[in-house]
Order: structure tokens, then sequence, then C-alpha cells
């Protein structure tokens, strides 16, 4: 394959048979998104491509419009029938990506094809028709529905829009679903406000059902319920998709839900998708280091196990300017170290952490002796290493903190293969046999050879 | 702890006056807070957490009012009122005035965090300006004092480069950042309680991580007791030493916070308990709590909760159960222990009817044996 994170499961997964959970059909891919990309010029505007640098003596000007890439290469494959899990933080990108395969978004690069038919340049009538097979529930119970429009006005609006029945029989498959979807077929006559969060998202999942899609993409369908209403909404998912034989792509941002709701989970960060697999394997085997930093921050529910909880530091890097090679790496607590120097694990461990702790300017200027004392006291660097560490703690000690974040990452950071390559593998399962993609170097060894 | 508590509720009652008729959003509330300790006030929407810590802080504006209760604050009495017969509220003589509240209480000795931290900053003003301000006026100091506290605040609350991003506006920092900058005005006036209202609900499970490491690090560091409301009991098994359970207005659980996980006394916090989706361990189902959170105009007879409690009697729709200790230190307001002397056990169990709801066995005609 190639390494633009591109990867396929369908092969590896016709020998376990049992490894997904999903239906008898697992080679049945309803759903493949290859390559897809989705960028914004950052401003609008005429003059808002200029760039004015001025860092010669005339200040030279370029002209060049910046990008917010907000969903960058992202390959995957949803069969039929199964739940494919989507999680990450705020601002990864996972909303985009979910609009950005409905059509809503035009796509920058790549392609989505779906039932094997490519949608990505489908245009007028033949979008219209695709959609009926694609719907969506939102995050907002609230503001999806309109609130001057009847419960059933709401549901039949789908079947109105695409011609389907007439108004008897419109009356009669709104009430059906609503039956279907845990509401009273009376509700038929009344308005939004008179739901609560739960009841609303119910009378959201009886509107995208209308149509008989194939596929419903879920963007956080449950995040703004109570925890004891939100369990009833999943529970009543899971039974339509028995019931109608629904694909869900699942988008949460709570680990926990997207636990209990998936076969296989894909996690996200900063528009790449990081690490796809069976959920069993990446929950309790996670691979690339942003997936276990992740489910090490989840506090646990029980007090008797408060130490287990880990805090990943630092901040999203912006999208517009995301760091070179692999994104997690600036706050990566696996960073590679670099091959020229031969550090060992506790001297790259300690050097690590000083370089993390002047870029992210988490100590006051001190002395360089006080820093060493501090981080490298246990340690004794490579001559060659030491040399730029000492000018980096000299202009750290002379408030230069910037000059010496650079240095630092200069000299370790960037010859990192972490900050060189992109990383893109396929690699074994613990978990049963099907194979799964991590976007980590550590993982380089392990992809099987074909 | 023998010493007298920090803060000390008693039997706030609080209520909103509507067209259709008068909600308890708050019902005879009492609780304590300790130095040094961080209380969890936990339940769902609706069962009137805001409302609770707003009341604190006698924040509650038209058409809400407190009617009734007292509560005490370091010898200050920040509400000592009753209700007379007819209905008109007293307040007693000691009680703080307005002014008072507002310039001995309120950010001085008890600040308040809330959820949405964009809400709580101007989007006009620099964060640093704005920090600065609130310094200013609590603290008597100049202008210049001011700001070096401030960026010192700043630092502390773990913003890098904190004096460059002094200038910077709130749209320019995160969503963690920006409650970072809410913990720092919040501390500014080192006071000794801080009631946080889901301070990191809307935040990233990692953000949220490095929220409390820095919550944790304050309290060692300055001995800050917390009112930490929320309803995620991820959080609450985190950091609180002591969790009150809300529902319907009403506290229904008090107990320190190993005993609520693994000695749940109450139905609806084992309900609760039951319903989070557990993220270390695939259970394959959810475990809801029935039916809806009646609202309270229309609060159920008797027990609360007894139309989704699946413990629920006959007796439970008629008598209404006050929180009473039911083991050292734990309090529970449910007639199925014997301090309540309710004739529980003698009771016929309520069965559930089409609606999910639990009724007397007798209005429901052939019951599909549910539970």
């Amino acid at each position: 394959m190639t390494a633009s994170g591109e990867f396929e499961t369908g092969d590896a997964n016709r020998h376990s048979g049992t490894a997904t959970g999903t239906t008898d059909s697992t080679d049945d891919v309803l759903l493949k998104v290859d390559g897809l990309s989705k960028h914004f010029p950052v401003e609008s505007g005429l003059f808002s491509g200029l760039n004015v640098s001025w860092d010669g003596r005339v200040p030279s000007v370029g002209y060049g419009r910046e990008y917010l890439k907000a969903v960058d290469d992202v390959s995957f494959e949803i069969r039929r029938g199964e739940t494919l899990g989507l999680v990450g933080e705020s601002g990864c990108g996972k909303s985009t990506l979910a609009r950005t395969i409905l059509r809503l978004l035009e796509p920058s690069s790549g392609s989505i094809e779906f039932e094997g038919r490519d949608i990505t340049t489908l245009g007028g009538e033949d979008l219209r028709q695709q959609r009926r097979n694609m719907q969506m529930v939102f995050q907002d119970p609230q503001s999806s529905l309109n609130p001057r429009q009847k419960i059933g006005q709401i549901v039949e609006e789908p079947l109105k829009t695409h011609g389907l029945l007439d108004d008897e029989g419109r009356e009669t498959r709104a009430r059906e679903l609503l039956e279907r979807v845990g509401l009273d077929s009376d509700h038929y006559n009344r308005y939004p406000h008179e739901f609560s969060g739960g009841q609303r998202q119910r009378v959201n999942l009886a509107r995208a059902l209308a149509l008989d899609p194939d596929l419903i993409i879920c963007d956080e369908p449950v995040a703004s319920l109570d925890v004891s209403i939100q369990a009833q909404v999943l529970n009543t998912m899971t039974e339509l998709q028995e019931e109608f034989g629904l694909t869900y792509l699942f988008i949460a941002h709570d680990l926990s839900v997207i636990r209990q709701i998936s076969d296989r989970v894909a996690v996200m960060y900063l528009g790449k998708i990081v690490e796809l697999g069976n959920k069993e394997a990446v929950y309790e085997n996670p691979k690339h280091p942003y997936t276990k930093a992740l489910l090490d921050s989840i506090p646990v529910p029980d007090p008797r196990k408060r130490s287990e909880r880990e805090t990943l530091g630092g901040d999203l890097p912006s999208p517009v300017n995301p760091p070179s090679g692999c994104r997690f790496r600036t706050r990566c607590p696996e960073l590679i170290a670099p091959d020229a120097y031969d550090f060992s694990d506790a001297e790259w461990a300690a050097l690590r952490e000083l370089i993390r702790t002047i870029d992210r300017q988490l100590v006051e200027p001190s002395p360089p002796e006080a820093l060493r004392r501090q981080f490298l006291n246990d340690v004794d660097l490579p001559a060659a290493a030491d040399e730029s560490v000492e000018r980096a703690l000299e202009l750290f000690a002379d408030g230069e903190p910037d000059r010496a974040a650079e240095l630092l990452s200069e000299s370790f950071v960037a010859p990192s293969v972490c900050a060189r390559d992109v990383p893109s593998y396929e690699v074994d399962s613990t978990n049963g046999t099907e194979a799964r993609f991590v976007a980590c170097h550590r993982y380089a060894e392990e992809t099987p050879t074909e | 702890m023998t010493q007298d508590p920090l803060l000390s509720v008693q039997n706030v009652t609080t209520q909103f006056v509507t067209e259709e008729g008068i909600v308890r959003a708050v019902d005879d509330l009492s609780f304590d807070v300790h130095r040094g300790e961080t209380l969890g006030l936990v339940g769902e929407s609706g069962a009137g957490k805001s409302v609770a810590i707003r009341s604190i802080m006698r924040l509650i504006s038209s058409p809400g009012e407190i009617v009734s209760g007292t509560i005490t604050y370091k010898g200050h009495v920040i509400l000592d009122r009753s209700q007379g017969p007819d209905g008109e509220v007293r307040d007693g003589e000691a009680m703080l005035s307005e002014a008072e509240m507002r310039s001995k209480i309120r950010g001085r000795e008890i600040a308040l965090i809330f959820q949405d931290p964009m809400e709580s900053l101007n989007p006009v003003f620099t964060i640093g300006s704005q920090l600065r301000e609130f310094i200013e006026i609590n603290r008597d100091l100049s202008n210049a004092e001011a700001k070096a506290e401030a960026i010192e605040l700043l630092r502390e609350v773990g913003i890098p480069e904190a004096e460059s991003r002094y200038h910077e506006y709130p749209h320019q920092f995160s969503g963690g950042m920006r409650q970072r900058v809410l913990i720092a005005m919040a501390l500014a006036c080192k006071p000794d309680l801080i009631i946080a209202d889901e301070p990191t609900t809307a935040l990233d499970v990692t953000v949220e991580g490095q929220i409390l490491d820095l919550i944790e690090q304050l309290k060692t560091e300055y001995e800050t007791s917390f009112i930490w409301v929320t309803h995620d009991m991820g959080v609450v098994a985190e950091i609180c030493d002591r969790v009150n359970v809300m529902y319907l207005g009403e506290l229904i659980e008090q107990a320190p916070v190993d005993e609520l996980f693994h000695e749940t006394k109450h139905p609806y916090t084992e309900a609760l308990l039951r319903s989070i989706p557990k993220p270390h361990e695939t259970t394959g189902e959810f475990d809801p709590i029935r039916g809806i959170m009646p609202d309270g105009m229309n609060a159920p007879s008797g027990c609360r909760f007894h139309p989704r409690c699946p413990d629920a009697r006959e007796v439970c729709m008629s008598v209404h159960p006050d929180l009473r200790e039911i083991d050292d230190g734990q309090n529970a307001a449910c007639l199925k222990y014997d301090v309540f002397d309710a004739d529980y056990d003698d009771s016929p169990p309520l069965v559930v009817d089409e609606n999910g709801e639990r009724v007397p066995a007798e209005t429901v005609e052939s019951v599909g044996g549910d539970d």
C-alpha cells in the first residue's frame, strides 16, 4: 500500500470470520473513503492571501492562501451492518469528515464510494437520489428540529422532498416510525417543545429512518443528553440497527459510549485517522500513543482507582500549520529518539521532558545548572548532544525561551523519524487475526511483509 | 472533622413562580462543607444543582425566590430567612445585605466557576484586563501591582507565555485555556471556598484531565474547599471526598465517595451508577433508568423517585422520605431502610405500566411480568 494512509482490512478479515462481530457478510463494503481531504481557505477576501515578510531589509511580499486542513488524507471502509465508531477530541475534524462524506461539503481531494459507486462528483438529481441512502442525525436535538413544525410534518419531510407516498401513506408511515423509535403514534400532532431532549433525539431518528436508508451518520447523537437518557437512546439505536439492517458511522468524543456501541473504532487526531481496528483490540491493546493517552485520561467511575488516570500534556496544534511527519509528535510521550545520537532510553526520556518543558515554558527562566539538576541529574548525555543542550539552556536563562525551544527542536526533534515521515502502518492485531491500521513509527517493524 | 464546618446550609428552599404554578427547584436542602474538602453535588439536568449553588451565593433573581433556610459561612450569616403563615418571607437581622454579599462574600470568600468559559469572559476585553480589573476591585491593589499579580496567576494555572497571552482576547484561547483563566480569576482573592458548576463538562477528556490535575495541585497548595457540581460520576470518583446526590430538587443520598460507589444506599444512585457506559470494559448494552425525570411542577407524591424506582412499593407513593442516617456518615432518603419504620416490607411492590412508570398492581390489567 502507499504511504498515504491507505489500508485495507478486507483480506485479513476473510480468514477470521468472527473478529468483527458484525453480520456474516464481512466483506460487503457499504462505504469506502479513500484519501479524502477537506481543506478550508483560512480567510477570504481580496488581500487575504498576501503575505508580507519583514525578515530582510526590504519586506518581501508573497501571495499564497493558507489552508486549514480539517480532514487530511483519510481512508477507511464501513461494512454493511456494522457500526464504525469515530472518536476524537473537538477540532479533530470528525464532523467535517461526516459532512464531507454526505457531500454537504465538497471534498478537496480523494474519493467516496457508496456500494461500489463513486459519489465524489455526483451532482444534481443523482446526488439527491443518492442521499436517500445516507441520512444524518445531529448532536443538538433542539436546533435540528423546526420549532414551528409538528412532529408528524418533521418526520414526513424527507418523504415529501423525495415525492414518496401520498398524504395518507406518509402519515401512516410517520406514525409507524414514531412507534418504532420508542415514541407514541399520538405524538404525531405535537410540537418539538413538548418533548424532552431524549425524545427529540428519537424524533430525529424517526426522520432519518423515513427513507429507509442504508447508512446513518450520527454526529454526537447523545452528547447533549443526560446519562440515563443517553442509555435509553443508545439502546433504541442498537435495536433499530438490527431491525432495519442499518449501518452506522457513529461519531462521538465519549470513549465509553463508542466502546459499547461500535464494532470497529477509528481514532482521529488533527484531521487524520491515527488508529483503526476492531473495537476490543483498540480498547484492550491500544497501539497508537494518542489512543493510549485518550484511554488513560478518562476518569474511572470508581474512587478506588483514582491513581490510574494519566494526563496528556500540551495543546492541540493548529490545523493550519500541522506538525510535519506525525501530527501527534508535539505531545507524544513516545517520541522516537533521533538516530544521530546514541541515546539510551533514560537519556532520551529525560531530554524529551526538558525539551517539552522549555517549549511550553512551564518553568521560569533559571540558570542552566538548576534546570540540569531538575531534568538531567541522573543522565550523561553524549558530548555532541550536550553541547546543544547547554547552548539552549543558556538562551533560556537569558530570557530567550523561544530561541531556546527552537534550538532544541532543530537539534533533537527535527531529525527524528516522527518529524520526517508521515507514519502509516498496517500491523497484526493481538486480538483476532484482523489487521489494523496504526499511524505511528513505533510499529514500522511490525508491518507484515507481503 | 470536629471543627465547625466552613459552610453550613440548612433547610434551604428556593422556588420559582410561573404561570402554570410554583416549582420548588430546591426543596429543604441541608449540607455542610468542611475545610479543605471537595464536596460533589451530583444529579441529572433538572435536579436543581445549579439553583442550589446560586442560592448559596444568593444569586437567585425573579421569578425565583429563596423562601426559607439558613446559610452560614465562617460566622457570616449569608441567609436567614423564614416564611410566615401568611406566605411572607422574613429575614433575620444578622443576614448580610446585598451590598455586603457583594463586598465581602462573592469572589472574595466564595468564588464561582461556570461551565461555559466563553460566556463568563467578555469577548471585547483582553484576558489580562479582565483579570486585572477583578483583582484591582477586590484586593485594593494599584493598577501595576494588579497586572503583575494577574500574570503571576496566569502562570500558576499553567498558561504558557503568560506575559504575552495577558494581552490576548478570549477567542484566542482554547476552551481549556479559558477555563484556566476562570480558575485564575476564582483564585485571585484566595477564597476559602470555590463553587464549580460543571467546569469540565464542555471540555475534551485530555483537557479535562489537565484541569483536574491543576485543581488537585491547587487544593494541596491553598487548602481550598470545593463544591463540585457535575453529572459525571467519573469526575466525582476522581476528585470528591464526599458526595451529595440530588433528584428533583431534593438530596436523596449523602455519603463519603467510597461508600457512594461501593455501598450505594439509594436506588436512584444505584441506577445512575449502572447507567454509565463503562470505559474500561465492554458490556454490550446500556442499563438506562426507566422513564424520564418528571418536571418540578408535577413532582410525584411520596418519594419523588417512585415512578422510576425498581424497589418501589405502594407505601412509596404516599410517604415522603426525608434524609436519614443509614450507616455511619451515610444518609439516604429511601423507605426501604428500617430507620423509616414505614412498613415497607409489608407493602405490595409497584408494577410497570405501559408508559414504563411504576403504579399499583390493581391499576394495571394483565401485566407482562416485567422484572
